[in-house]
């Protein structure tokens, strides 16, 4: 039953353009990289494949394109079946709203993963230029943006279920929230997705502390966990309550 | 719960027509349903959205048998039946259905078939896997037979392993009809399922709704065409801006549609000497020749229409044509209103 809101869902997301920009935009980092490697500069020398690796995670994966693949995939779980107008056909079935909520977050958080986990991957992996001597760290990097991308797309979905604006609130929240405050304002580190992915990045990364003054890793998984499972609860209220709209 | 074939809860004479002040509740329930439980019953539902009212105060209940939800476009036709389905809180009142509210009640779902209005469907899927992915939904234990089952039911075997999205408009109306129905719900509510289908479409559909009234299920079903309802329909709602305007026996709604004053203009090859015998038929209350154009008033289209001929040819006059100037719907639903 699950199984199959899985699937038609996944086929829903994967179709969409916008899936496909996301795509080009995750071959960006990909493409730093390779021109990094094919660079003279300081190749070879771990600190420079390191400072270069740590520039662009945090500069571009987990600033821009980890919360932006999230929110394509987050709003669109439940936005894509608004916009088409299939919503009926997946709230006329008398399943659980929770089973309904838990399914389209499964599915975006995996396209999450795989799309931003993938391009994070391959950067680091071709940064580095092989994974012997410096597995530590682009484990690290791929962890924290699998988590980071849960905890993201918790917060999308809810929030395409409290407004038919999500794509512009999400952004707002990712630049204004988390790019600009949480940047500058030390004291809300504590309430910033990045900042969590960054702690769990750093905290698994286990060749040395590669990222400078990260929340510490219990930080950083526990109130990960407490968003998500708010998120989440919210969303299923939501869903509940969930007035399709109408068109007369 | 019980399914049984009733009778039908209005009887040919249970015809409500609107009244100017609010009626007693009860006074605008369309009559006795003798299993509530199986069916749709609303108590004094509105719904509306800010300042606008889609629904205003409607009470009725419904048994077995096919309905017709008659109504212009806008009178508040689909938020009705999406009250009913649960995709929308009424604002005021109560909506229950298979003996229970529709709001915030999935489990509704399981004994209610739905077939929206908007044509959308997963058009990626095809006919097959679109109602393959209902029935899962409704976690069937027999996913194949019902599915099977559902689509030679609209007669779509033959192109259903084809993407929705190549359907044309009357086949994507039935395959939504098949997704509605692979449950086998004993209640159906359908949006405008006409919509679209070509005559002899439309003929199958009617057969099959009134096949599904005949098993004993609650079909209500919408429309702004009065011969598409009058056709399947035994009872119909006429829903005008959002209140019930008339319930009951489509004959009866039908004659007081159809005894309206209505206005033709007629053209022959000697309008005054015509205008002089009509006016003398107790049928014509009023004869008006204006601008060279003869208008002729009656309340009694039928009567009309059998003597204007005979009385032409009796005074020697040549009839060349004879059109109603208020035929269109809105005109009968405002009529109705106004009553």
């Amino acid at each position: 039953m699950i199984a199959e809101m899985v699937r038609v869902t996944a086929r829903q997301l994967l179709g969409r353009r916008r899936t496909l920009i996301m795509l080009l935009l995750a071959l960006a980092p990909i493409l730093l990289a390779l021109l990094f490697r094919l660079s003279d500069a300081p190749a070879g020398s771990i600190r420079g494949d390191r400072d270069f690796l740590r520039a662009v995670f945090d500069a571009f994966i987990v600033t821009l394109l980890l919360p932006l693949i999230a929110l394509l995939f987050g709003t669109a779980a439940f936005g894509a079946e608004v916009e088409d107008g299939t919503i009926v056909y997946l709230l006329a079935k008398p399943i659980p709203r929770w089973r309904t909520v838990l399914a389209k977050l499964f599915v975006a958080a995996v396209a999450s993963i795989v799309l931003a986990g993938s391009a994070t991957l391959l950067t680091a992996l071709i940064a580095v230029g092989g994974v012997a001597q410096s597995s530590g760290i682009v484990t690290g990097f791929v962890v924290g943006v699998a988590a980071g991308a849960v905890i993201y797309t918790s917060v999308f979905v809810a929030l395409s279920l409290i407004t038919s604006r999500a794509l512009i609130a999400g952004l707002v929240f990712v630049v204004l929230w988390e790019g600009v405050l949480a940047n500058f304002l030390p004291g809300i580190r504590f309430l910033s997705i990045r900042q969590y992915t960054l702690g769990i990045a750093d905290a698994v990364g286990v060749d040395g502390r590669v990222m400078a003054d990260t929340l510490d890793i219990g930080l950083a998984v526990g109130l990960g966990s407490a968003v998500v499972s708010l998120a989440t609860l919210v969303a299923i209220r939501r869903l509940g309550g969930f007035e399709i709209p109408q068109e007369d | 719960m019980s399914t049984t074939p009733e009778a039908p809860s209005t009887t040919t004479s249970a015809l409500t027509p609107p009244s100017p002040t609010p009626a007693p509740k009860a006074g605008r329930i369309v009559g006795p349903v003798a299993a509530p439980n199986a069916g749709i019953e609303l108590r004094s539902v509105s719904r509306w959205y800010g300042n606008v009212v889609a629904v205003n105060d409607i009470s009725f209940s419904l048994g077995p048998g096919v309905t017709g939800l008659l109504g212009p476009n806008g009178a508040g036709k689909s938020t009705l039946l999406h009250l009913m389905s649960g995709f929308l809180r009424p604002s005021a009142g109560e909506v229950r259905v298979a003996g229970g509210s529709a709001w915030r009640r999935p489990e509704q779902h399981r004994l209610v078939g739905f077939v929206p209005e908007r044509e959308a469907v997963y058009s990626f899927l095809t006919g097959f896997e679109f109602v393959r992915f209902n029935a899962r939904l409704q976690g069937l234990a027999d996913v194949n037979g019902a599915v099977a089952r559902a689509i030679e039911m609209v007669d779509l075997a033959d192109a259903q392993h084809r993407p929705v999205g190549t359907y044309s408009k009357g086949m994507r109306q039935r395959i939504k009809v098949a997704g509605a129905l692979v449950h086998d719900p004993p209640i159906l509510l359908l949006d405008e399922p006409f919509n679209g289908m070509d005559p002899r479409q439309r003929l199958g559909m009617m057969e099959l709704l009134g096949r599904m009234a005949d098993e004993g299920r609650v079909v209500l079903f919408s429309s702004h065409i009065l011969e598409e309802v009058e056709q399947v329909a035994r009872r119909v709602l006429v829903i005008v801006a959002g209140r019930l305007a008339a319930s009951g026996d489509y004959r009866a709604i039908r004659k007081l549609m159809t005894d309206r004053p209505h206005a033709f203009t007629v053209r022959s090859s000697d309008d005054r000497r015509l205008a002089t015998v009509l006016i003398e038929h107790p049928a014509i209350f009023a004869v008006e020749l204006s601008d060279g154009l003869l208008t002729v008033r009656s309340s009694d289209f039928a009567a009309l229409s059998r003597a204007i001929s005979g009385l032409a040819r009796s005074s020697g006059v040549t009839l060349f044509e004879l059109i109603p100037t208020d035929e269109s719907l809105d005109s009968v639903f405002a009529y109705l209103v106004q009553r």
